[in-house]
């Protein structure tokens, strides 16, 4: 049996959690159940699960460029086990003050700024194994870097926030870390001189790591490489701005949306965008003087909303883009344009049948 | 039935409904030609509405249907379902929208890989994925694939390019999924389209990424005495660090075939070579080219040469991107194998399979994306034997279970198709397999989207890996 | 590709066929560049269609008459044997085939008519002058006339040149080096006899003896092309018996005719040794004017005044896929000061003149001469050049339409000094 501590379960084996799952009516997975002291009173009526036991990395070999671990693991201890070979997770997880669980970063579907450079959480993920509402142990993807059998669950997962079953391990793709980085700030004084910019180099010859705007027009970039080559590169990329680049200050770090760590009130939305739809979003939210940041290249917008999420809903629907909560009480929540909905409805039907976990499109 | 075929058509002209045999012959197979089935019908849709329409009308009379680009699957994916109808998408083959600032262009299915490279090339952008056959497949087969190439080491797959999409599924409604953003809100159902060999239906329009083209390239050709030293020298490249944007290893039937073919100056003396190219910004380029000239100066190379001038380099690639059909020069009749092993154990693998083939007593052409540790066996077989066909499918059961022992796949990008079914269950378990089944019936509850390919499912109940092709035993396909 | 295809049934003329069915592998790499597929998108209308299709005729399993059409759409343009790695000889399938189904078809009436009148008339030079005549009387009324006639008509030049006649032999200037013997072929001599004359000037200027066998007709390549190849063997043997064996070449200044030439082995197998072995060295001897020039060595006209020129060449199918020259007409012209090359998108795919393709297939052969005027006017040339009168004539009238016309001719005439104003 499950150790049970505050009405929370914690499985030490996946045989376990598919016991749990199978005897339960309502699921829900908790990677973190030391923040919370007690359940809620909805929550009371779930069966809460928490994955902690879960938290070796399987299989680790650093020729192969792959790693395996448990879902239950903590995004920082993989991390440090990866840099210890030189390695790192390519879609830059973020968030590292919350220390999340692997499951939850992948339930959330979390990629951090310098995805810029190769790619976002979907693309690193390789294989996922998971329990689903029939209490079903499924084995997804494969461990190796390349796999195209079946379908790709390891991809339709991340983002579902733990509606279509329970993560117990996951395989990624890693990548080697450069030699040597430069992180720097461009001031550009003006939004829109700081988003032409913008643009302007996402569709250059640069290969940066991260590519971040602020509304106030700092451009925010990172590159790396080898150590020889680094001191051309940022020539070559402040002639090209005609701007040359500053250490960035501290306040940036600090700043709410430094995607370090959730903020303490609100909700964070992360907004699904594209680089040219960035000025109409950025006046569309400006009136309400929501904290905002451009990140991935102008693909994602952070946006720290503290005002009814129906504004923003209405807000994003008219551009035609779509958010999802990813902190704060709603957190989840799909904002703007859903039309996903009813596909991804079926497939939830085919996961759990019995709908034991949480819905995701209401 | 016959009321399905008067409303047909009704939906198509005479001109885009083919009936007769002459028509519908040269449809009967793809790439993989050992497979041939009579569809009995092939349509030409013109727009999303017919393929929408084409597709209700099958739902409710319950006929499976196969979407159909260029009909290059290794796999038998495009492969016609019997009592049922192609559904060529050629002719949906527009460039809707090209966005340079967003690097995102819409397509139609039917273009054709390389044409939207050719398109975003004036802004200095490209369409990254580069399978071999890139300038003729589509990218509705590349989607229902998540196809790869040589480049995809380093930039991922199909699938890490598209972000977006309008689907028709399989009972004629029209869904969109994903967005055009890079990124996602909510759970990835794009990623799930892609790569499910047309099961959950026909993709309408494709919102791709672009990327810009990288400012230097390094190419690099080193001959090798053995193809294990080859496999060796990737596996030291994948440790050193080096990224490359590809590495591809060809052996000494593949080199003499793309050599024939294309006049590239591979090494002919050499029993393997493998090219490795680095991209990127020049500075970076120019870093990286010196760290990978020293790991492989300690692989023990031949010779290595370095492409002088983009003509060589791009031969050098045209070469290697003909390797397959070329191998038609040595033998008209192969079958290539796709399965993936460790990046690591590809020295292994490869003197097993070597061992394998002289065990067989067929000759086997490598040529594949060693980066990925994705290897393409080509089994070549002499087509006029009795037992011909039979013995270069045992060596390629023989291959694909040594892929999964060493912890690999069965297949990399080809997909399962008809070809790779029986394989299956060896690499998913029943129950994966089972959920593989409840997700295809949630979307096609009358399984009539590509009946028959990727999953065992009703029409081929029993799986054996000995003896005819259970798809064949269940009458579901027949040989040339 | 494996086949059931029995050789015995096809017989020693035709057993050849198997070859290169079996060598496609059915991979599609030809898709792209084949010009029917290209504007019809469908299966049949592609070489590997076509070649599927004839290899389930030649099993018994379809009738021939029923891929006639599929197998006429094909423009013999040969783009598919350049883009096919394994290496399939879709031209060595594609004649012969032709051949045999024309043994086995019944061809409705008018096109019976349509085609006897082109075989008749433009392998003969005065007949074709004639012809163009009174076609030239009917092109008002074109537009009413069955759609391929209307063609026929629309097509044929409304003035033809000055007949022309040529001496025996053209001596060489200074040391001779060589000896060649010259086709001046059928349409092409009435239509431009200044190609001929421009190739005799840069031969012989170029030291080589030129001789015109008086005695020559048409090498037969067009009705090998539309597989009437018993006319085709007719033709050829009159000029095996016309043309002197002490030469060093036989040269041709047609792409199509040049090609046509080289496949006398196909059209002669089966045939009894003496001529099949007369056939074969007649072949052996054909070159095109431009790669033999780039053989010999060529030394430009001096001509030190002549402005610079902007030329976009054009790829003659039956010279860069049949005979794979593409290389020679490049490095010719980029030897002679002041050319500017330009190279159009599109290279390999037709122009849609391909023999009497725009005569018999009307459509498709606007659509492809309009899409190659696009992409050579894109370059913004001052002259086309390309090495085939089929080309020159689909080119030139594709092109009236354009905003800034454009002269085409034959790149031997840009090797003779050919500028604007002269
Ligand atoms: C004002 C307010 C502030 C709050 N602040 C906090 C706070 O600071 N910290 C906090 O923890 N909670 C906070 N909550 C509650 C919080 O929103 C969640 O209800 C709860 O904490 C679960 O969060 P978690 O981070 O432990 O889950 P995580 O473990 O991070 O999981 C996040 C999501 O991923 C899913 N998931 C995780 N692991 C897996 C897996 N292996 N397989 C499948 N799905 C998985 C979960 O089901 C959940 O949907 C707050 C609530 C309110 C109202
Ligand atoms: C010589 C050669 C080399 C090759 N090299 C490579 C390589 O390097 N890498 C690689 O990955 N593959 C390679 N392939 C395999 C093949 O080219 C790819 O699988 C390609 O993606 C197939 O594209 P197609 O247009 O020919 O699709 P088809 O063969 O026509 O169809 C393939 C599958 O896609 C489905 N499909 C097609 N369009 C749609 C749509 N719009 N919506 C939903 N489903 C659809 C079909 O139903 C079928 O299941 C090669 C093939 C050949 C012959
Ligand atoms: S390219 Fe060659 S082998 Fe491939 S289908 Fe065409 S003819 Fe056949
Ligand atoms: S000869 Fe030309 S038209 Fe005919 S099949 Fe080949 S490419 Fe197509």
């Amino acid at each position: 049996m499950a150790e049970q501590t505050q009405n929370m379960l914690k499985p030490s084996s996946i045989d376990e959690l598919q016991s749990i799952v199978r005897d339960a009516s309502k699921v829900i997975v908790q990677g973190r159940e030391e923040r919370l002291a007690s359940p809620s009173q909805k929550e009371i009526l779930l069966t809460r699960v928490s994955l902690s036991k879960l938290n070796r990395i399987l299989e680790y070999q650093p020729d192969e460029y792959t790693i395996t671990v448990e879902a239950g693991a903590k995004v920082n201890d993989v991390a440090d086990a990866l840099s210890e070979h030189g390695q790192y997770l390519p879609f830059n997880p973020p968030f590292a003050d919350e220390n999340l669980s692997i499951g939850s970063i992948i339930a959330r579907g979390l990629s951090g700024p310098a995805a810029c450079r190769y790619g976002i959480l979907r693309d690193f993920i390789l294989g996922v194994t998971l329990v689903d509402g029939l209490g079903e142990r499924i084995r997804t993807g494969g461990k190796v870097v390349k796999n195209a059998a079946g379908f790709d669950i390891p991809k339709l997962i991340c983002g579902t926030w733990g509606s279509l079953g329970t993560m117990t391990e996951a395989t990624f793709k890693v990548f080697p870390i450069a030699p040597e980085y430069r992180t720097l700030v461009f001031k550009f004084s003006t939004f829109e001189a700081g988003h032409s910019a913008y643009v302007a180099l996402g569709r250059s010859k640069f290969t940066l790591d991260v590519l971040d705007l602020n509304p106030d027009g700092h451009l925010f970039i990172k590159l790396g490489g080898q150590p020889g080559s680094m001191d051309n590169r940022v020539f070559t990329l402040e002639n090209e701005l005609g701007l040359s680049g500053e250490e960035p200050d501290e306040a940036f770090w600090d700043a709410t949306i430094a995607l370090c760590r959730f903020p303490e009130a609100g909700a964070l939305v992360k907004v699904a965008t594209s680089p040219k739809n960035i000025p109409a979003l950025d006046i569309a939210l400006r009136p309400k003087g929501q904290s905002r940041r451009y990140s991935i290249n102008g693909y994602v917008a952070w946006v720290h909303w503290h005002s009814p999420l129906d504004e923003l809903h209405n807000i994003l629907e008219n551009l035609g883009l779509t958010g999802q909560v990813v902190s704060g009480p709603e957190a989840s929540s799909i904002v703007g344009n859903q039309s996903q909905n009813a596909f991804f409805n079926k497939i939830k039907s085919a996961f759990d049948p019995e709908s034991k976990f949480p819905d995701l499109y209401s | 039935m016959s009321d399905f075929y008067s409303k047909l058509r009704s939906i198509f002209p005479p001109d885009r409904l083919y009936e007769d045999a002459a028509r519908v012959t040269p449809y009967v197979s793809d790439g993989l030609t050992v497979f041939r089935e009579e569809p009995k019908a092939v349509v030409m849709p013109i727009s999303n509405e017919e393929v929408a329409d084409t597709l209700k009308l099958c739902h409710e009379f319950e006929i499976p249907f196969v979407a159909r680009g260029s009909g290059t699957s290794l796999s038998g994916g495009s492969l016609p379902i019997r009592d049922g109808i192609v559904i060529s998408l050629n002719r949906l083959n527009q460039i809707l929208d090209l966005d340079p600032d967003n690097r995102t262009a819409r397509v139609q299915p039917g273009v054709i890989n390389s044409e939207i490279s050719a398109a975003a090339a004036d802004h200095g952008l490209y369409f990254a994925p580069d399978p071999s056959s890139q300038t003729v497949c589509t990218i509705g087969g590349n989607l229902a694939f998540n196809s790869g190439g040589a480049h995809c080491l380093k930039y991922g797959m199909t699938s890490n390019h598209i972000l977006g999409l309008t689907v028709a599924l399989p009972d004629g409604t029209v869904a969109e999924l994903g967005n055009d953003s890079l990124e996602n809100a909510g759970p990835d159902c794009v990623g799930l389209f892609v790569g499910s060999e047309g099961l959950l239906g026909i993709a309408l329009e494709i919102q791709v990424r672009l990327m810009p083209v990288p400012e230097s390239f390094q190419t690099i050709l080193a001959s090798y005495d053995s193809l294990e030293a080859a496999g060796d020298a990737v596996a030291a490249v994948v440790a050193s660090g080096i990224l490359p944007g590809a590495m591809e290893i060809m052996d000494r039937l593949a080199i003499e075939a793309a050599e024939a073919a294309v006049s590239a100056g591979y090494p002919e003396d050499a029993e393997a070579c493998l090219i490795v190219e680095l991209d990127g910004e020049t500075a970076a380029v120019d870093a990286d080219f010196q760290a990978l000239s020293t790991t492989m100066e300690q692989t023990g190379a031949k010779e290595v040469r370095v492409a002088q001038s983009t003509e060589e380099r791009l031969l050098i690639w045209k070469g290697r991107k003909s390797a397959f059909s070329a191998v038609g020069r040595l033998s008209p009749d192969y079958i290539v194998q796709d399965g993936v092993v460790p990046r690591s154990k590809l020295g292994q693998a490869l003197k097993d399979i070597s061992r394998f083939s002289s065990e067989a007593g067929l000759r086997v052409a490598n040529v594949f994306h060693a980066g990925d540790g994705n290897l393409h066996p080509l089994i070549l077989f002499d087509a006029t034997e009795a037992d011909g066909l039979e013995k270069a499918e045992a060596l390629a059961g023989r291959i694909l279970r040594l892929c999964l022992e060493l912890g690999g796949s069965i297949t990399g990008e080809h997909g399962v198709g008809v070809e790779k079914l029986e394989y299956m269950p060896d690499m998913f378990s029943p129950t994966d397999l089972d959920a593989f089944n409840r997700i295809r019936r949630a979307i096609d509850p009358k399984e009539i989207s590509n009946r028959g390919k990727m999953l065992p499912s009703k029409e081929a109940p029993a799986l054996s890996s000995q003896g005819p092709h259970p798809l064949e035993k269940a009458g579901v396909i027949s040989r040339m | 590709m494996i086949s059931q295809i029995s050789k015995d049934k096809l017989g020693p003329k035709y057993a050849s066929m198997k070859e290169p069915i079996e060598a496609c592998v059915h991979c599609g790499f030809c898709l792209p560049t084949c010009p029917t597929y290209s504007t019809m998108g469908d299966e049949m209308n592609s070489p590997r269609g076509r070649i599927f299709l004839m290899k389930e005729t030649l099993e018994g399993k379809i009738d021939p008459s029923e891929i006639d059409p599929f197998i006429d759409n094909c423009l013999g343009c040969l783009a598919c044997v350049t883009s096919c790695p394994s290496g399939v000889e879709y031209g060595e399938l594609i004649s012969p085939y032709r051949s045999w189904s024309e043994e086995q078809r019944k061809r409705g009436t008018l096109e019976k008519l349509q085609r006897f009148a082109l075989l008749k008339t433009i392998p003969c030079p005065d007949r074709f002058r004639a012809a163009s005549k009174i076609a030239s009387v009917f092109k008002p009324v074109a537009p009413y006339l069955p759609k391929s006639f209307g063609a026929m008509i629309e097509l044929a030049p409304s003035q033809l040149p000055e007949k022309q006649e040529f001496d025996p032999i053209y001596p060489a200037n200074g040391t001779r080096r060589g000896r060649v013997a010259l086709l001046i072929g059928c349409a092409q001599q009435a239509l431009a006899p200044k190609i001929n004359q421009a190739a005799i000037n840069v031969l012989t200027r170029n030291g080589i003896e030129v001789v015109v066998p008086e005695s020559q007709g048409c090498c037969g390549s067009l009705a090998m092309h539309i597989g009437a190849s018993k006319e085709a063997q007719a033709a050829a043997k009159k000029n095996f018996e016309a043309f002197p064996d002490d030469v060093d070449a036989i040269i041709s200044t047609a792409a199509g005719c040049g090609s046509g030439m080289k496949e006398y082995g196909t059209l002669f197998a089966g045939a009894d040794e003496e001529i099949a072995d007369q056939a074969k060295a007649y072949s052996a001897k054909v070159q095109d004017v431009c790669a033999y020039l780039d053989a010999v060595g060529f030394a430009p006209p001096e001509n030190s005044e002549a402005p610079p020129i902007k030329v976009a060449y054009h790829d003659a199918c039956h010279l860069a896929h049949a005979q794979k020259i593409r290389s020679a007409p490049r490095k010719l012209l980029q030897s002679v000061p002041g050319i500017e090359l330009l190279e159009p998108a599109e290279w390999e795919i037709c122009c849609g003149s391909a023999g009497s393709y725009n005569i018999e297939h009307p459509d498709t052969a606007k659509e492809l001469g309009k899409r190659k005027v696009k992409n050579l006017m894109a370059t913004n040339p001052d002259v086309i050049a390309t090495g085939n009168i089929g080309c020159l004539t689909q080119i030139e009238f594709h092109s009236k339409d354009s905003e800034k016309p454009v002269p085409v001719v034959h790149t031997v005439e840009l090797l003779d000094g050919w500028s604007p104003g002269r």
